[in-house]
């Protein structure tokens, strides 16, 4: 540093400037990446760049999906279009960008001048000195490893948010589906109930039972009605999240695939753990966290031994002769040896690594977990396709037959319908829970923990099989 | 060496003689209360068919062969799983002898020394009790008091002598409940050696039983109190009963036993009145008989009615309980008689689109719609049905079946529907009628 020179020190300063000036602050390269690592993993596509404002038709887009029965694919087309969070997702891009040119600038210099008026008629001394902080200038490129560092854990971070969107989309489509399911077998259960009550009034009318038995029919069917409206409001909410996610208005239009779709095959994934953690992107973060630390940490090893240096230039016009030089101004390590701001870096490194470790060891069990309940989850399905739905079916189908051989009476063959509805709710509560399963497997898959954890139990509300009146 | 003729003095004589003198020393008839027209110490060839006795037709049901072994019939019971039809679309797995549900008629003369051997082809051990057969204690059949078991596979022997006529029982004594529930009884007919009245020409024996068989089922259900559902005569119900059928002018005697388990029997004859002329017990003496229209035949007895088939036609005769002209009736469902359905049938179109309201007028129309498969049925059950009379549908089943009294017969096989001379048949009033006598609709 000693023997540095005016020249050079131009020369650095303005090729330093000189590039910077030449740094696109738009994130196009990061968005592309992101867009890239986004399609390989989920087969989505992000529609539009959103460092530029949004396209004019977007609406126009949005509504031509929204006029046809909304797919999955189509909605999470919308989210990807229209998710408000996914903007501010992607100016993060913009931040850090914006953050890494910044990084390869250098303060302003200093420029000093000072006049002097010697005593008599000697002319005036004029000094004039021009001071950059030396050090920025040595750090651009540590400054720049930081910043591109960052900038890289925030392309991870982007990604992850957009793959978990994605996941959230998928979970709030099978979420609405299955209410509407649900809501619709709630209706088949209130036609049921109330065929119920209206064979208790017709037989009470008649004089053929006492009015317990009318009550009692009648009560079932009220309370059947109650569990409808608890039904309706799950279809309410289940829309209202996924109109959050698309960035709709609660007023938007729209109709979606009735039936969720039965899986027909489970693939186990022994490898899963193994898949997680490579595809992880906030181990990718934060790997990239601990680079941008690592330079800081040389940043603050270099500066707690050499805390500020300043060069510069000074000019100096003595006696009508210019004089030049260069000058330096370096602050002493004797007051303050910089020992405690290396032992925290120092220590903001064991903490990132051990948070590394960390997030290895929560990755490796969500992704083990996950890929469990996905297994349970197909088992469940699958005993309601085999056995559960097939055998309701039949139970109803002799209930009749038991009815038509009058061996029992129509309170019992409701009972039995409402059984087999009171199934069927279980089976597209098994649905929905079999691919909220697989779409947190898919999201470990490609790199994101879910956001929701698949462990989490829903409220179910179902249809009760209730009693059996009227006989004697 | 103890001949056959000693061990009757040792046993039948020995009893008799006591029983007289236990008469004696009350003072009171040497006569036993059961029928007898031999002396108990004699000896008696073995009666003949058509030569000691006229034999007896059991409807749906057959008479068990016998061999004469050094002047003893010798009978052969097997008591075995039997695969058993109780009415078409109605069969269950039931058990019973030699193949019959229930078990064949063994039909013997009074004087008649028999030896019966049982052999069991049953899982179960079962014994075979010789119900109101004045026997040695021995050879009563009580499972654990009379005798052991018979295990699976064993074949016991019974031997008496028949000191008595009329009409008799056996079944099983060894898990009563369960055997008897299953099927293991049958009728005997013991023949009179001297009859003192005059022989009838056609000679009815009908067991009366009732069963549990849950439409769906092939098994009856031996564990039920109350609940039975299928009421046979000889263990079919109609439209399975074969029809009784006679000639004008024959004497017509039925021999009914009943070994239901819970239930006894009022069976009404129509288009006679009769004579009730003996029971298990023995024979009514002419003074003591009341004429009748309708039997009643308890649990544990027989019956025996005479008469003189004077009137032809199709005659019913069933078991007056209504409850017991049903087949398969189901009881724990709601009343639905005179209800308004109409709201119901609307709800149900879309829930149930299969559903049908039945019973807001009766029960009469179902048996109908079963037959002409309206409405899918329990496999293996017959719910309400009866059959297709020559004028409509007959709403009875189970313990019900038909006496045929024709002028010419050609043979004893079902003569088909009874045709009414005009003048004799109901039918639908006319205007002109009406107005005659003033009848106001």
């Amino acid at each position: 540093m000693a023997d540095l020179n005016l020249k050079s020190l131009f020369v650095v300063t303005v090729g330093i400037l000189a590039l910077s000036g030449c740094s696109s602050l738009q994130p196009t390269a990061e968005l592309s990446e992101v867009s890239m690592l986004v399609h390989e993993r989920t087969g989505e596509t992000i529609v539009w760049d959103p460092t530029l404002s949004p396209p004019k038709d977007i609406n126009t887009e949005i509504q031509s999906i929204l006029s046809k029965t909304l797919t999955m694919k189509s909605a999470v087309r919308i989210a990807l279009l229209n998710n408000s969070g996914l903007r501010a997702a992607y100016a993060e891009l913009g931040i850090g960008r914006a953050d890494l040119v910044q990084a390869g600038l250098v303060h302003n210099p200093l420029f000093e001048a000072a006049v002097k008026f010697p005593q008599g008629d000697h002319q005036l001394n004029l000094d004039l000195g021009i001071t950059l902080e030396l050090l920025d200038i040595l750090f651009v490129p540590l400054k720049r490893e930081i910043a591109d560092s960052e900038l890289n854990a925030k392309k991870a971070e982007v990604a992850g948010f957009v793959i978990g969107l994605i996941a959230d989309v998928r979970d709030a489509f099978v979420s609405l589906q299955a209410a509407q399911q649900i809501e619709n077998l709630f209706e088949q259960a209130v036609t049921a109930t109330a065929a119920s009550s209206a064979s208790a009034m017709a037989l009470y009318e008649a004089g053929n039972i006492n009015q317990l038995t009318f009550d009692t029919e009648r009560y079932f069917h009220e309370e059947t009605q109650l569990a409808r409206r608890e039904g309706n409001i799950r279809t309410l909410e289940a829309r209202e999240q996924l109109n959050t996610l698309l960035g709709l208005n609660q007023a938007t239009q729209w109709t979606l695939s009735l039936r969720l779709p039965s899986p027909s095959r489970f693939e186990a994934n022994d490898d899963i753990e193994r898949l997680a953690l490579d595809a992880s992107l906030e181990l990718t973060a934060a790997r990239a966290k601990l680079l941008a630390l690592g330079a800081t940490h040389r940043i603050k090893n270099t500066t707690a031994l050499i805390p500020v240096v300043e060069a510069g230039g000074v000019a100096e016009r003595n006696e009508r002769e210019w004089e030049a030089g260069p000058s330096f101004a370096v602050a002493l390590p004797i007051l303050d040896w910089g020992t405690a701001r290396r032992a925290k870096s120092r220590a903001e490194i064991v903490r990132a690594q051990e948070n590394y470790i960390g997030l290895q060891i929560k990755i490796v069990a969500v992704a083990k977990i996950a890929h469990a309940r996905l297994e349970k989850e197909w088992h469940k399905v699958s005993f309601y396709q085999k056995t559960a739905l097939p055998l309701q079916f039949r139970i109803l189908d002799q209930t009749l037959q038991q009815y038509n051989a009058m061996q029992i009476g129509i309170f019992e063959l409701l009972s039995a319908k409402r059984k087999q509805i009171a199934a069927g709710q279980a089976y597209i509560y098994a649905l929905r829970d079999f691919w909220m399963a697989q779409h947190a497997v898919d999201e470990i898959r490609a790199g994101r923990l879910p956001s929701v954890q698949p462990f989490e139990t829903f409220g179910s509300p179902m249809v009760s099989a209730g009693t059996v009146q009227g006989g004697h | 060496m103890v001949t056959r003729r000693d061990m009757f003095r040792l046993t039948g004589g020995a009893m008799a003689g006591s029983a007289l003198l236990a008469a004696s020393a009350n003072n009171a008839t040497a006569d036993p209360a059961y029928a007898q027209t031999v002396d108990p110490d004699g000896v008696y060839t073995p009666g003949e068919p058509n030569r000691d006795y006229t034999p007896v037709t059991t409807p749906n049901g057959t008479t068990l062969p016998f061999r004469i072994i050094d002047g003893v019939k010798v009978f052969h019971l097997v008591a075995e799983p039997v695969q058993h039809q109780f009415a078409p679309g109605l069969q269950a797995r039931c058990w019973g002898y030699n193949g019959h549900v229930h078990g064949p008629t063994i039909e013997v003369v009074e004087g008649d020394r028999v030896r019966i051997y049982v052999t069991n082809r049953l899982e179960a051990p079962t014994t075979v009790h010789w119900h109101g057969v004045i026997v040695p204690s021995g050879m009563d059949g009580v499972g654990g008091l009379s005798q052991r078991a018979i295990h699976k596979g064993e074949t016991f022997k019974y031997e008496f002598s028949v000191r008595q006529y009329g009409t008799l029982m056996y079944h099983s004594h060894h898990d009563e409940m369960t055997q008897m529930g299953m099927g293991l009884m049958g009728m005997i007919v013991a023949h009179p050696r001297a009859p003192k009245t005059s022989i009838p020409d056609r000679d009815f024996v009908i067991m009366l039983s009732e069963w549990a068989i849950e439409p769906g089922t092939f098994r009856p259900d031996t564990n039920v109190m109350s609940d039975f559902n299928i009421l046979t005569m000889n263990a079919r119900c109609y439209p399975g009963t074969a029809p009784l059928v006679a000639q004008k002018g024959q004497r017509v005697r039925i021999r009914f036993g009943n070994l239901s388990a819970m239930d006894h029997h009022p069976i009404h004859l129509h288009g006679y009145a009769f004579q009730i002329t003996e029971t298990d017990g023995g024979s009514i003496p002419k003074a003591a008989q009341w004429p009748e229209t309708t039997v009643l035949v308890p649990v544990g007895s027989t019956r025996t009615i005479d008469f003189l088939a004077d009137n032809p036609g199709d005659w019913a005769m069933h078991c007056h309980m209504t409850h017991h002209i049903m087949n398969q009736m189901g009881h724990n469902i709601p009343n639905m008689v005179g209800a308004n359905f109409s709201a119901v049938d609307e709800k149900m179109t879309g829930l149930l689109p299969a559903y049908m309201t039945m019973g807001t007028d009766g029960m009469g129309d179902m048996g109908k719609h079963v037959e002409m498969g309206h409405m899918a049925m329990p496999i293996n059950s017959i719910p309400m049905v009866g059959a297709n009379g020559p004028h409509d549908y007959i709403t009875m089943g189970g313990m019900f079946t038909i006496l045929k009294v024709r002028e010419n017969l050609q043979g004893y096989e079902d003569p088909g529907w009874y045709q009414a001379p005009a003048e004799t048949q109901a039918k639908p009033a006319s205007t002109d009628e009406l107005i005659r006598d003033g009848i106001e609709t």
